[in-house]
């Protein structure tokens, strides 16, 4: 018995060694603790964080196995903030452990999360074996997860699904952790009925509050109102503090057009949980809907102001507040809004250049003749390095505002960038067009679409002509060298990876190929999870890998 | 508006509370741990302060159950609590509830066993069983002369688990009243065990599922012929 005890002492002993730990704690005193606690054990690889911003910044630059961190942080970003993002900038994969330190049992902020859930949630004060004995643990049951977090860091979720039911073992955590994790992912692929088995499997077992969630998600996403209505109340009711609940019953209400109710459910949320930028941008929007001045202005202000510690800041808020502003009177705070904004987001190109161009279009509203060509030549040189990175919207907006300081050309330039991107995309085409109509210039309109159109067709056929006499090679160079050009556009990069993945069939895995497939699937389903096409392609690749 | 301001209360309250409790915390952590170290320094091993030490974390660990079943008792009041319910190893839950006491219990000589299948899993919520589990082996801890025994398994009512002394047993006064502590006004409530055992009620009603309640039961004998502290959770 006590060699057995010994032996286990060893192993972990080994596996924390391997391990890389991160402890956040704004008490400098607890991050001595728990690092002595850690290294008691043979641990090696520590690094200690006093704050949410700081913690964050090394998640981004390095893999950590373990995170350790108090859900006070003081000043900033809380530990469930520091969770909630690590986890969606994908800095913290399924095979990595989060456990959230807390004060008090029960922290409404920590458990009415349904999806961003800490791994443990252990509360103070943290004793050295215990802690020690819940870590080894929750390693041993989180080791096997590494599988699904390379799958998913490829973008193949499919793979993922299979996965989650292939990894479920014995251990009736894990298997639960999986069947959580297998039916977000099939409502991320559009597969409802499948989620809907996992989660009505899993409520058969107990009433867990997060497989009723998804049942309510699944409902609205397949357009059954009233259904996904029943379901996010009921929640309600058992809980107040279910946050994430509310939202989903915002979109129910929307797309009912009840917006007098959403609003007034947002401002209920809000109150209750303030620090989400999302949220009060989704409060702000529909409170300029229903013409509610005050509440918008409130709602984007608070944006704002958490905005500075959440990765889910935009120029959005910046930009409306600044216009509410503006609209009142309140000039100086205008210009000092959208100043503050230039240093917020000094490193996000998107942003910044929404923000360049707000201020050049107000500050020539408020005097005709003040001086604007150093912004605009700084929004040009900074659309060249980044045209590709931005956004359909973030280009729409920036043309239009282009329009409204008469710069035709820069405009233009930057819509052919959209119509490269969705040369065969009626819808995109559409509101160019609609946006050049808008500025008296439907000629050069149709003369814009036709040069892109003709462009990009052009290559087409060349590809197709080549396909024809047997270069298969040479096509899928002369499509690749054209993507690199339009790396947004969808047509280009599905033709492309097909007629790779064709000349994979014939000649087996060639590993260049196989990355750049990879690579572009990727690309598109980061923008769109949904993707049918780039999710049957991906399908198709992952055959041919397991193929002989 | 009088409403209003109830309301404004009843948050300050709350907020009073969860601020309170943080400080005393970190506060009780920062002094388990001291008392660790001093222990640790007493290389002999008669060193009389050992004993001491084992006392005042016993009644650290004290003031933290307390603390735990007033929050706990104060947020179901409010109707306020978040119910937590995941799989569990129970092996793996009572290891880690014997763990924490292992210094102690080494201090006083107690010796303890689990009997459990390695491959049990229930599920519910780890934290607050955590707060009956403590308040039952604290209490085992007190009376037992050197022995407890822990076990645990499943049954179609639910999970079954005992925690068993060898001491001298619950007073039958005690176990003639143990009903009592559901009905307030009979002032079993007043003493710590009967709040300790509505607590542990009040939990097991949260884990209530397929019109399964839970039950706790206070009885003398068992296989260590003490006290035996039982609770059914569905």
């Amino acid at each position: 018995m006590f060699l057995q005890q010994l032996m286990q002492v060893k192993r972990t002993r080994c596996c924390h060694k391997k391990n890389r730990y991160l402890i956040i704690d704004d008490f400098d005193q607890m991050r001595v603790s728990f690092k002595g606690m850690l290294s008691s054990v043979g641990a090696r690889d520590i690094v200690t964080q006093g704050n949410g911003e700081a913690a964050i910044r090394s998640l981004a630059s390095e893999k950590f196995d373990v995170v350790i961190c108090d859900y006070n942080l003081g000043e900033g970003r809380d530990g469930q903030q520091v969770l909630e993002e690590a986890r969606h900038l994908g800095f913290l994969g399924h095979a990595s452990t989060f456990f959230m330190i807390t004060a008090v049992s029960n922290m409404p902020m920590v458990l009415g999360a349904l999806e961003y859930q800490p791994d443990e949630y252990m509360i103070k004060p943290v004793n050295r074996e215990v802690l020690l004995h819940r870590l080894a643990g929750t390693l041993k049951r989180k080791r096997q997860l590494t599988v699904i977090d390379e799958a998913l860091a490829q973008g193949d979720k499919l793979r993922a699904i299979e996965l989650c039911v292939e990894q479920r073992g014995s251990d009736l955590k894990r298997s639960l952790y999986l069947a959580k994790l297998q039916g977000e992912l099939c409502i991320d692929l559009s597969r409802y009925e499948q989620a809907q088995r996992v989660y009505e499997t899993l409520l058969r077992i107990r009433n867990f509050p997060w497989a009723q969630f998804g049942l309510g998600k699944i409902a609205l996403l397949r357009g059954e109102l009233a259904e996904a209505r029943r379901i996010f109340e009921a929640l309600i009711e058992q809980n107040h503090h279910y946050v994430e609940v509310y939202d989903w019953l915002v979109k129910v209400l929307e797309a009912e057009g009840d917006f007098a109710r959403a609003q007034s459910l947002l401002m209920q949320v809000t109150h209750l949980s303030p620090k989400s930028v999302v949220r009060q941008c989704a409060l702000g929007r529909l409170a300029l809907r229903n013409d509610d001045l005050a509440v918008a202005e409130h709602a984007y202000q608070a944006a704002v102001r958490w905005g500075k510690h959440s990765c889910h800041a935009s120029a959005d808020e910046y930009r409306q507040l600044a216009t509410l502003y503006r609209d009142s009177g309140q000039t100086a705070r205008m210009l000092r809004l959208l100043a503050d904004g230039r240093k917020r987001f000094s490193h996000q190109p998107g942003d910044m250049i929404q923000l360049l161009c707000s201020q050049a279009l107000f500050k020539r509203q408020l005097d005709g003749n003040s001086d604007i060509d150093s912004t605009l030549r700084e929004v040009e040189r900074m659309l060249e390095a980044h045209k590709h990175e931005l956004l359909e919207d973030h280009l729409l907006n920036t043309a239009s505002e282009c329009y409204q300081l008469s710069r035709v050309e820069m405009a233009e330039s930057i819509l052919r960038i959209v119509l490269c991107n969705h040369h065969d995309d009626g819808e995109w085409i559409e509101r160019v067009r609609q946006l050049m109509q808008a500025h008296d210039r439907q000629l050069n309109a149709e003369q814009l679409i036709r040069s892109v159109k003709g462009e990009l067709e052009e290559i087409h056929c060349r590809c197709n002509e080549l396909l024809s006499q047997g270069g298969l090679e040479k096509a899928v160079k002369l499509l690749n060298d054209t993507i690199d050009l339009y790396p947004g556009n969808r047509t280009l990069v599905l033709f492309s990876v097909a007629t790779m993945i064709d000349f994979m069939r014939e000649h087996g895995v060639e590993q260049s190929y196989h990355f750049r497939c990879r690579h572009s699937l990727a690309n598109l389903l980061e923008r769109d999870q949904l993707d049918r096409d780039a999710n049957c392609y991906l399908e198709q690749l992952t055959q041919l890998l397991v193929q002989p | 508006m009088p409403e209003t301001q109830a309301v404004n209360e009843k948050l300050d309250m709350a907020t009073a509370f969860a601020m309170a409790s943080h400080d005393i915390k970190n506060s009780l952590g920062v002094l388990l741990k001291d008392i660790n170290n001093i222990n640790e320094r007493c290389d002999v091993g008669s060193c009389v302060m050992r004993s001491h030490c084992a006392d005042m974390e016993y009644e650290v660990r004290r003031i933290n159950n307390n603390l735990v079943k007033m929050l706990t008792l104060f947020k179901l009041g409010a109707g306020d609590y978040l119910l937590n319910v995941d799989a569990h190893s129970v092996r793996d839950f009572l290891d880690e509830m014997m763990l924490e006491q292992a210094v102690l219990m080494g201090q006083k000589g107690i010796g303890y066993e689990i009997a459990c299948e390695p491959d049990l899993y229930w599920y519910f919520d780890r934290n607050l069983m955590t707060g009956v589990m403590g308040n039952a082996i604290s209490n085992a801890l007190r009376y037992t002369r050197d022995r407890l025994l822990i076990t645990a398994e499943a049954s179609v009512e639910g999970l079954k688990i005992a925690v068993e002394d060898n001491g001298s047993g619950f007073p039958a006064f005690m176990l003639e009243q143990q009903a009592e502590f559901l009905r307030p006004e009979s002032g079993f409530l007043n003493n710590n065990t009967g709040l300790g055992l509505y607590f542990t009620q009040q939990v097991l009603d949260l884990h209530q599922h397929d019109a399964l309640h839970g039950r706790v039961v206070l009885d003398n004998g068992g296989a260590l012929s003490g006290g035996r502290f039982s609770i059914l959770l569905p």
